[in-house]
């Protein structure tokens, strides 16, 4: 019997000892990123003022490095996955100003490493630009949701009188950032085209029909109603839109509203016959400005600019564009989510904006004026919405800053 | 709910049938306090061994009640309620037949619950960190549930009795109010035994398997919004957060045990000296498509205990002296997961590393004394008892380079006292309990960055109450009402009791109320 008192404190003490081994507590690891210049560029020292940022996209900590003047960064972290970032300006010999961007997304860190961050050239050549973006809706009085007061306001940039004709506005397949798109190739990297759902609109017109002076914006609604007033609106909601230059009205569905006062947008295509009216992700979509190299009409006849989602068991076909044809673009991140999993490449938008107060907030996203020239207002376009962007604001369609933002 | 009814009134039947065969061949009188004395005489009730019933002093015990509880006050954890009304049915019951000792139980409890907070999980009150819950406040948290227990040993050979002790549990809950958690939890568990005769000893192991499932489903039945926030608590009010319209996690454990206990024997002195250990390890998984991640983590843990009974009866009473001693440890392992798309083009979370964030040790130590006088009859005259007991516990987050920490250590004292009055017909016994708290050390360290997702009210607010200094005062009263001799019952009682929590520190205070009525057979 001594021998089966032996056994079972035996059996006690390896139950102990096979289950009960300790865990690691998360190491860290050096990491080490070299900033790389895009082809054509160079630069004998990087600024002084190079700072990336690593974000952890499980804690949200973010830690912050200067790089040194070769363009070196080396980041001591917990294991994890990360986010770094960068936006700088040069002067170049040309005495022109150049914007870099450098974005590297979800990168797991989970050993000692070197990584290159290739830097982008912001395109800000001016131009049209999302200027205000309102997609999180309101709440009626009752509680409900209220999405119809939705609206995209687009801004000339530049100095130049450009026109509106033919710009198109579209959504990115995939309604949150929170969830991996399945636009993607085979080593995880976006495509190269971009998938769009929904409705894509456009302005009509033979090129010269709508002028846009320099300074002068093009607010698109959802619904073009005064919101607070008009008995099919919502009083809580912040914006009059009855004075809008278009509206996306959804004729198909005969559901939907046509504020008589406000032009139609025209609808090039779309991936659904039963939306009642174009409603946006309230969680944060990726907006796209973009034109057609040629007419909309012989791009939609094309097959070949058409693709099913991948492992979708549906025959429903999305319209690719390329990336060349966009104008401007916008990163509309689920701003709690753990994972911030970007639909748009860098090259569009390095960054991501977000509205805090989460969805029927009343609040919306808009572009930093930068500074102010002879009453003009010039908003910042880094091509990286996350240092361009304030959020959670009072929606002002139509209205300017008066003063330069930080 | 109809399904647990039915197995509810199944087993009510069973217990009342198995009662009126035993009385046919037994005749015996019990009181409400005879499962009290149970336990003072046979120490292998407090075992884990339920080969153990075959020392029970009677051929059978058994009772069954009805019970109404009701619980008010601001002395509580966040998750808890501070508004509690719960009925319960309540039966159990010991019985020997020829050479086969058995053991059933069964309980269904009913509660509503207000005033708990951040809670989404039907208990959280259980050891593990990792908690899904919620920002809804006013909501009735509804609560049902059921407990199946069986037990049989028998006498194998003259040196071997071996047991088996079942149990089930079922329970669903679901708060009133969206965005609504439901909660299904099942858990079964299975424990067998043995114990062998020596010469003047006996020698008991026992092994056990325990699985406990919980689905929580996060549903909105009246709203529809698109923004509820649910947080995912990971230990020291740490948590991660996400919007969505529902959400559904699925908690899975499984615990292994095992355990001796040598019984000796000296005169009238018996000791019963038992060693336990278990291990438990519970999963989760966030998600119900094939798209699942692990927004808490692993909660891996392993407990030894210690158990002394030393008891001493004579014909006048019985002395009993027990010591419990143990330790825990708790481990959550935390994921670093990343979405990636498969093959098959479908979204999927890939598990690139996971490490260690929270450990949680608690050392427990109790000494008690009982002291029971009997009655000519052999009915307990009256019952005094006295504990005192240490618990240290220890925290850890492990947020590096940081390193978050609470710890605590409390020493509790009380004092019970029954005495009962007999009448020719009835009895009455009123009993008095007085228990104090006091704390002797607490430390805590949390994140001063505000960007660090950590609610520290929650996490605050539950430290006070660990580390408040409190008396409690208890008072019951049962009465017994001698039942003329028939198959079914010997006595019918009412037991009414009300219970006073107060801290000396924090100003808050609870009260409880709560009543029995029913059987003794």
């Amino acid at each position: 019997m001594k021998k089966q008192g032996s056994l079972i404190f035996t059996f006690l003490l390896s139950l102990l000892l096979v289950n009960c081994g300790k865990d690691d507590i998360a190491p860290s690891h050096l990491v080490t990123l070299k900033i790389v210049y895009p082809d054509g560029f160079t630069a004998a020292d990087f600024p002084g003022d190079v700072t990336v940022t690593a974000t952890n996209t499980n804690t949200s900590r973010v830690t912050s490095v200067v790089a040194t003047p070769n363009g070196t960064v080396t980041f001591e972290l917990v294991e994890g996955t990360y986010n770094f970032n960068t936006v700088f300006s040069v002067t170049g010999d040309d005495n022109q100003e150049y914007t870099f961007n450098g974005a590297i997304s979800n990168y797991s860190l989970l050993m000692e490493s070197m990584v290159d961050m290739n830097l982008i050239l912001a395109d800000n050549t001016g131009g049209f630009i999302f200027k205000e973006i309102y997609y999180v809706s309101s709440k009626t009085p009752e509680g409900k949701s209220y999405s119809s007061d939705q609206f995209f306001e687009i801004y000339n940039n530049s100095g130049d009188t450009l026109y509106a004709d033919g710009l198109c506005l579209a959504v990115l397949d995939h309604t949150t950032t929170s969830k991996l798109t399945v636009w993607v190739n085979e080593d995880g990297s976006l495509m190269e085209r971009l998938p769009l759902a929904f409705h894509t609109w456009i302005v009509p017109g033979n090129g010269t029909d709508h002028p846009v002076y320099p300074g002068q914006n093009i607010v698109i609604a959802q619904d073009g109603i005064n919101h607070i007033t008009d008995e099919n609106g919502n009083p809580n909601s912040p914006v009059d839109l009855s004075s809008a230059d278009w509206e996306t009205y959804v004729e198909s569905s005969g559901k939907d509203l046509d504020a008589s006062s406000v032009p139609n947008l025209t609808v090039v295509y779309t991936t659904s016959t039963i939306m009642a009216d174009w409603v946006i992700s309230t969680l944060g979509p990726a907006i796209v400005l973009f034109r057609f190299p040629n007419s909309w009409e012989s791009y939609v006849a094309d097959a070949n600019n058409f693709m099913i989602k991948p492992g979708s068991s549906q025959s429903t076909e999305y319209m690719l564009i390329d990336r060349d044809y966009v104008i401007d673009a916008v990163e509309l991140a689920k701003f709690d989510a753990p994972e911030i999993y970007k639909r748009l490449p860098a090259e569009l938008d390095a960054g991501y904006t977000y509205v805090e107060a989460g969805p029927f907030s009343s609040k919306s996203v808009r572009r930093k004026a930068k500074m102010i020239v002879n009453g003009r207002v010039i908003y910042q376009d880094t091509n990286n919405s996350s240092v361009d962007f304030l959020h959670d604001l009072v929606p002002t369609p139509g209205v300017n800053p008066t003063v330069a933002e930080q | 709910m109809t399904k647990f009814k039915t197995i509810f009134l199944l087993f009510s039947a069973l217990c009342f049938a198995g009662n009126v065969w035993a009385n046919t061949s037994q005749d015996s009188t019990h009181s409400i306090y005879s499962f009290r004395l149970y336990e003072l005489q046979n120490p292998w009730l407090n075992s884990n061994n339920i080969s153990g019933i075959i020392f029970n002093p009677k051929s059978k015990l058994g009772r069954v009640y009805g019970g109404y509880q009701v619980s008010d006050g601001d002395f509580h954890l966040t998750r808890n309620p501070s508004h509690q009304k719960n009925y319960s049915l309540f039966s159990e019951s010991y019985l020997h037949l020829k050479d086969n000792y058995f053991y059933g139980k069964f309980e269904y409890r009913n509660s509503d619950e207000n005033g708990n907070l951040w809670v989404g999980v039907f208990d959280p009150n259980r050891e593990t960190p990792y908690i899904i819950g919620d920002s809804v406040s006013g909501a009735n948290y509804h609560k049902e549930s059921f407990h199946l227990s069986g037990g049989i040993a028998k006498k194998i050979t003259e040196n071997i009795s071996s047991g088996l002790l079942a149990e089930y549990k079922v329970g669903v809950a679901a708060k009133q109010k969206d965005p609504r958690p439901e909660n299904i939890v099942t858990e079964f568990s299975v424990s067998p035994s043995v114990i062998f005769f020596l010469q003047n000893t006996k020698l008991g192991i026992n092994l056990g398997f325990r699985n406990r499932k919980e689905d929580i489903e996060y549903k909105q039945i009246v709203t529809n919004d698109t923004d509820p926030t649910y947080f995912m608590f990971k230990g020291l009010g740490f948590y991660s957060s996400e919007t969505a319209q529902a959400y559904y996690r699925f908690q899975s454990q499984n615990s292994y045990s095992g355990g001796m206990q040598v019984e000796t024997s000296i005169r009238n002195l018996k000791s019963l000296t038992e060693i336990n250990a278990n291990y438990s390890l519970e999963k989760l998984s966030d998600g119900k498509n094939n798209n699942k991640k692990s927004a808490g983590g692993d909660w891996k843990s392993y407990k030894i205990e210690f158990n002394q009974q030393l008891t001493k009866e004579n014909q006048r009473s019985i002395q009993k002296l027990s010591f419990n001693g143990s330790y825990f440890n708790g481990d959550g392992i935390e994921y670093n997961q990343q979405q990636a798309v498969n093959d098959d083009n479908f979204v999927e979370y890939i598990t690139l590393s996971k490490n260690l964030k929270f450990n949680r040790q608690i050392y427990q130590a109790k000494l008690n004394f009982d002291f029971l006088r009997f009655q000519a009859t052999k009915k307990m005259n009256w019952l005094g008892s006295v504990y005192s007991a240490i618990k240290i516990n220890r925290e850890k987050y492990y947020y590096i380079p940081e390193v978050f920490n609470a710890e605590y250590s409390n020493i509790e004292s009380g004092f019970s006292f029954i005495r009962n009055f007999n009448a020719p017909s009835f009895s009455i016994a009123p009993e008095m309990e007085i228990k104090y708290k006091y704390n002797l050390s607490r430390e805590i360290n949390l994140a001063s960055d505000a960007t660090i997702k950590q609610n520290k009210n929650v996490y605050l607010n539950d430290f006070s109450f660990y580390t408040s200094d409190w008396v409690m005062v208890s008072l019951m009263v049962n009465c017994e009402l001698n039942l003329p001799k028939t198959d079914i019952a010997d006595e019918l009682f009412i037991k009414i009791g009300f219970d006073h929590w107060e801290t000396t520190n924090l100003g808050t205070q609870q009260d409880i109320l709560t009543t029995k009525i029913g059987f003794i057979f």
